[in-house]
């Protein structure tokens, strides 16, 4: 027996009230929860099953806006056309998930929720502005994906409250990127991923979003590397400084910790291959 | 906290008193009493816990009963029929494909998952959808081959 009660609400009001309990746990896909459990690493007195709740899955394009229920798949967004033409960095990060196996079963929401500081769908949700919707029976908060993750395993989320749908803009006419490094191709916790959007015009870049995972504590938007990029020309002295410049955040972020020289180069590395396929891709 | 719950396993129904948290690898070696589906690491990076539920390859030791509680699951004892193993089983044993098999059940239910969703994969989706499986006794080659070679045998 690994949790004493067990609740599988087929509803989110039904959901949301489970929630409300005390010591109780949302699962979602649960490939990060259910390892924790059987190690004894977690013990609630709870559990709040949340794959009976169809309205959670559901990936949609509305207006200008990409819907995706926080209990969508990775493999669900690996494959859905709208994501992959609305938001390919985001399709191709669920896409780099764990296994077949794993991207069956684990969540967007979970990924997020679980606020592993290595989570693929992280940088890229957050290089797309997204946006999440998360309620309890208290009521709703509409959150930026960059206020969630807190700290390593934390959020800013309460106990009770549920991810429940990720909203992403759409950005018309942008170069978007994800790119990881893993020590293999398959089951390969990221040691650096990174989500990148760039608004290009005329070979000079309007407006950059760049977030970077498994670096410190939290995935992040490197806000200084954004404005150093805007309003600059994309060519090969750019992307050299830019690769210098993240080698310099890279390092006073992780001040001192025995990884920084890797961290550093691997981050730069990512970063000159997005720059040098966004090059590419304008000049087509 | 056990309660009575419905699987359907193998196509066949099964009601039975368990708890809602164990892991549905447990479920099906301990409750249900099949022990072809193997744990091999418990935390999802080695496959050999293996099994398709809705159509999908799972690994069972990261997820719980109750989530796979009313959903269609087959396990290595539901791949052969009457007796008789399928194409892929038959084509593992031709190419050499298996050692000391406790990779298999996890193996042939992952290629098994690709085959019925897309019959005449290439070799790009054979390795895919194989890349959540390991083996310690072979190189993959002949596995690989194997999977290849039931996805071009007719019956």
């Amino acid at each position: 027996m690994l949790v004493k009660n067990y609740y599988k609400p087929a509803t989110l009001p039904e959901a949301l009230q489970d929630m409300q309990r005390p010591f109780v746990k949302a699962l979602a896909g649960g490939t990060d929860i259910v390892i924790a459990l059987n190690e004894r690493d977690t013990v609630p007195d709870g559990l709040v099953d949340l794959s009976g709740i169809a309205e959670l899955k559901q990936i949609t394009l509305r207006g200008n806006e990409l819907h995706i229920g926080s209990m969508a798949t990775f493999t669900q967004i690996a494959t859905n056309a709208s994501v992959r033409r609305v938001c390919p960095m985001l399709a191709a990060a669920a896409a780099s998930v764990g296994s077949p196996q794993v991207r069956n079963v684990g969540t967007i929401g979970g990924n997020l929720a679980n606020a592993a500081t290595a989570a693929d769908t992280v940088p890229a949700l957050m290089a797309a502005d997204a946006k999440a919707i998360v309620r309890s029976a208290r009521g709703e908060r509409v959150l930026s994906v960059t206020e969630i993750p807190t700290g390593l395993n934390a959020t800013c989320l309460t106990q009770d409250e549920l991810i429940c749908e990720f909203i992403v803009p759409l950005h018309e006419n942008c170069f978007m990127d994800f790119e990881k490094v893993g020590r293999r191709k398959a089951l390969a916790i990221a040691r650096i991923n990174m989500g990148i959007l760039l608004e290009m015009h005329g070979g000079t870049i309007e407006r950059a979003a760049v977030a970077y995972g498994a670096v410190g504590k939290t995935a992040y938007r490197v806000t200084e590397l954004e404005a150093f990029l805007s309003g600059k020309k994309l060519d090969g002295g750019l992307i050299e400084d830019a690769a210098a410049l993240v080698e310099r955040i890279v390092t006073e972020k992780l001040h001192g910790r025995k990884t920084t020289p890797y961290k550093r180069k691997i981050a730069a590395a990512v970063l000159r291959r997005a720059l040098i396929k966004a090059r590419e891709d304008d000049a087509r | 906290m056990t309660r009575e719950m419905t699987f359907i396993i193998n196509e066949r129904t099964y009601t039975v008193q368990a708890d809602p948290s164990m892991r549905l690898l447990d479920l099906i070696r301990e409750v249900i009493g099949l022990t072809g589906t193997k744990e091999g690491c418990a935390e999802g990076e080695c496959g050999a816990c293996t099994v398709i539920m809705d159509g999908k390859a799972v690994t069972s030791c990261l997820i719980l009963a109750g989530q796979a509680e009313g959903r269609r699951i087959t396990t290595i004892e539901g791949v052969a029929k009457n007796g008789e193993l399928s194409r892929l089983q038959k084509a593992f044993v031709e190419c050499g494909a298996i050692q000391c098999g406790f990779c298999t059940p996890g193996m042939i239910l992952s290629a098994k998952a690709l085959l019925d969703e897309n019959p005449h994969p290439t070799a790009e989706e054979i390795r895919t959808a194989l890349s959540g499986n390991l083996c310690r006794c072979t190189g993959y080659t002949k596995i690989l081959d194997a999977v290849q070679k039931a996805s071009e045998d007719t019956d």
